[in-house]
């Protein structure tokens, strides 16, 4: 097994990047409900509190305001504070520290402090988590000002994207989409691009694909198939929804004339909406059909494994919306 | 309130461009009345609209192109004319031509559309931004391109076709006609004439009839009339032959007419297109309304100013139209036979070869004689060999007695 020592899972490409962005700057530590003894919700700070102790990797009491206000202050006091909230729902009970405060003090402080703050989340469905726990909200936070907003979809950017949002002045959030954590692909050496660059995942000529986070695979597999059928999909991965890399968004539309955005959030307000939204304003004279969205049911998301996936954004509902959107008739 | 759509100058035109608007919004018409000049194909036609009304609007802009059918001016009735402007929500209001208060109360009326009515302005034709985009950038009107997208949209592949089929075009230009056509498109006329011809022989089932005319009593006639006429107002012999064949033909409804729609309307009139060879090549067909009404000297004076309004391309749109027979003649330099083809909807054309001396026997004795062959093509679906071979000798038949021809009809009621 010499290879596995380049291949890693999502879940290990984190802890790593958590390991050495506490080895590397003494200022860096966790904190989060159940990080320490438990070692994370989804098991990624496993061990790390034996190996960096109880005043870098912190238990916190069951208060996302409290801790993530305390993450905030450390962070205006020197600190390089990483919170993890244990899913995206319940970062809803911080948005007030998160929307008023971490966004908005370096503006209100005439540039005077800054929030170097990570915040890790995990967000999506598929793991019959129910409609309290599955929700996709990081369009939310990408409507936000002062925030930027990083979906790693691939082990590389899981295992480099915390340390470039840690370099960051300002408040950063990742999403770790639920259902990343067990994919094992080999790690690039380093960063594949700057973490607010779009990047093409696979190129092609018919029709853009633009989506991040946990859909990427799906539309990977999608486009597998539809190259079968002559259908050369571009898939387009955001990787940071906001700042949103529109350039590359357009050069991509450029070549194909065509857009299909896929979010595993709700069509109406979501971040599909504002892509459409700005495709629309600025690739106007790009398109050659109209734009098509393949996105969540308008429903909360069901708990019974087959309504739940009929509600996601599926390998064939990718495929349906392709296949008509080039059949342009 | 009545659009004019662009004409069809013929069945081988499929779009238009406009070059020039000689009435503006509020002119009153007069029946006649030129209105705008349109390049074509066939060169530069000015359209002659026979309507009364009141421009209201002229919808093409110069330079663009639009389709056959395309609604090109907006007419109102003079009686309308002193009520405001009602706008039907088809067309951008100019605020010269509607009172921004009179104007809003009928856009709200209007903005009602009929169930299941396109929305859709009149002039707008569907395509994607792409495509617009990219027609632009080419300098391609849009009109010019077929749309196979929904509800035709154009669609960018459209674009990529029509580019291909341009440059398939220019190619053949480059190979048939070396820079002579002097502001007509001869590759464009080519194209049309192309595509006329082959449509003729596809669908209509030809059949050919041949018959050897005598001239010598047309000749003879002509020479006489002729010597007292100034030199400029001499006949040609096509102008006999054209009075001969309109006459022949208005007793002929067979061969005279349109077939439309699976449909034959044979015609008692007579509107007698006349084939002209361009010097830059191609053809244009100027039509002579009513000709079975006209004497010689009469047809003379048509053909004199269709030829030159025809070289000069100063055709009017009602004098491209209507034909109901064609008659194509190679004249003097041409060959002894021409089998023509018919130019749909006809279901007929005339083909006048070289007129040349040739043996003839004459009361059974060989003599010589000028001699032209008339060659009749036909429709099978509407006419039968014999009817057209009657009609042959009857042309014949008038030939021998051509001093009827100087002489004038009164029209039948």
């Amino acid at each position: 097994m010499s290879e596995a020592k380049t291949e890693l899972t999502y879940r290990e490409a984190i802890k790593a990047a958590l390991r050495e962005a506490l080895q590397q700057d003494p200022r860096v530590f966790l904190m989060g409900e159940d990080v320490g003894h438990y070692g994370g919700c989804y098991a990624v700070s496993k061990g790390l509190l034996e190996e960096f102790g109880p005043e870098r990797i912190l238990d916190t009491p069951l208060s996302e305001s409290g801790f993530v206000g305390a993450g905030i202050g450390a962070a205006l006091g020197g600190m390089r504070p990483i919170v993890e909230v244990m899913t995206v729902n319940f970062s809803l009970l911080a948005l007030d520290q998160i929307v008023n405060n971490a966004a908005t003090l370096r503006h209100m402080s005439g540039g005077q402090v800054s929030v170097p703050l990570v915040i890790r989340m995990a967000c999506g469905a598929g793991r019959q988590l129910a409609a309290q726990h599955s929700h996709s909200f990081e369009g939310w936070y990408a409507h936000i000002p002062g925030i930027k907003v990083l979906c790693p979809a691939t082990v590389t950017d899981a295992r480099y994207m915390l340390g470039q949002a840690l370099a960051d002045p300002d408040p950063v959030i990742l999403f770790e989409h639920v259902m990343l954590y067990n994919r094992q692909e080999s790690v690039a050496d380093g960063p594949a691009a700057p973490m607010t660059q779009a990047l093409v995942r696979r190129p092609g000529l018919t029709l853009s694909l633009f989506t991040w986070g946990g859909n990427l695979p799906k539309a990977l597999a999608a486009a597998e198939r539809l190259a079968e059928e002559g259908i050369e999909v571009e898939v387009v991965d955001l990787r940071c929804l906001r700042p949103l890399d529109k350039p590359s968004l357009l050069a991509s539309l450029a070549k194909t004339h065509k857009a299909l955005i896929v979010d595993e959030a709700w069509k109406q307000g979501g971040m599909s909406a504002e892509i459409a939204a700005f495709v629309a304003e600025e690739g106007f004279w790009l398109l050659d059909a109209p734009l098509a969205r393949v996105c969540s049911a308008e429903v909360p998301i069901p708990y019974p494994a087959h309504l739940e996936q009929a509600a996601l954004p599926s390998v064939e509902r990718i495929l349906a919306a392709a296949r008509s959107l080039v059949a342009n008739r | 309130m009545k659009t004019i759509p662009m004409p069809s100058f013929g069945a081988d035109m499929a779009e238009g461009t406009l070059i020039e608007w000689q009435v503006k919004p509020g002119d009153r018409l007069s029946r006649g009345q030129v209105v705008a000049v349109i390049e074509t194909n066939k060169g530069a036609i000015e359209l002659d609209l026979f309507e009364e009304g009141i421009v209201d609007a002229c919808l093409l802009g110069l330079g663009q192109t639009a389709r056959v059918g395309t609604p090109i001016l907006r007419l109102r009735d003079p009686a309308e004319a002193a009520s405001a402007t009602p706008q039907d929500a088809s067309v951008p209001v100019s605020p010269q031509t509607a009172p921004a208060g009179e104007a809003l109360p009928a856009h709200a009326e209007a903005a009602a559309p009929a169930p299941g009515a396109p929305l859709r302005h009149a002039g707008f034709l569907p395509a994607s931004p792409a495509a617009r985009a990219w027609a632009t950038t080419l300098g391609l009107p849009l009109a010019s391109i077929h749309g196979s997208g929904p509800d035709g949209a154009i669609l960018l592949r459209d674009i990529e076709a029509s580019q291909a089929e341009a440059r398939a075009k220019s190619a053949e230009r480059l190979v048939t006609a070396p820079a002579s056509g002097g502001g007509l498109d001869m590759a464009a006329m080519r194209a049309a004439i192309s595509a006329t011809v082959s449509r003729a022989k596809k669908e209509i089932p030809h059949y050919y009839l041949s018959l050897d005319v005598c001239l010598g009593a047309v000749q003879d006639q002509l020479t006489a009339g002729n010597a007292q006429r100034a030199v400029e107002d001499r006949l040609l012999l096509a102008a006999p032959l054209l009075c001969a064949i309109a006459r022949t033909l208005s007793r002929h409804p067979e061969l005279n007419g349109s077939w439309r729609d699976d449909q034959y309307q044979g015609c008692q009139e007579v509107n007698l297109a006349n084939a002209i060879s361009l010097r830059g090549g191609g053809l244009l067909m100027p039509v002579i309304p009513q000709a079975q009404q006209l004497d010689a000297p009469g047809m003379m004076a048509w053909l004199n100013r269709l030829v030159d309004k025809a070289r000069h391309g100063n055709l009017r749109h009602s004098e491209l139209n209507g034909a109901t027979c064609t008659v194509s003649n190679l004249g003097e330099r041409g060959a002894d036979r021409l089998l023509a083809v018919i130019y749909p909807p006809q279901v007929a054309i005339l083909g006048l070869g070289r007129p040349r001396q040739a043996p003839w026997v004459l009361n059974g004795q060989l003599t010589v004689a000028p001699v032209i062959t008339i060659s009749l093509s036909a429709d099978h679906r509407v006419s039968d060999g014999h009817q057209g071979a009657l009609f042959l000798h009857e042309l014949d038949k008038l030939l021998q007695q051509p001093e009827v021809l100087w002489t004038p009809l009164t029209p039948s009621p």
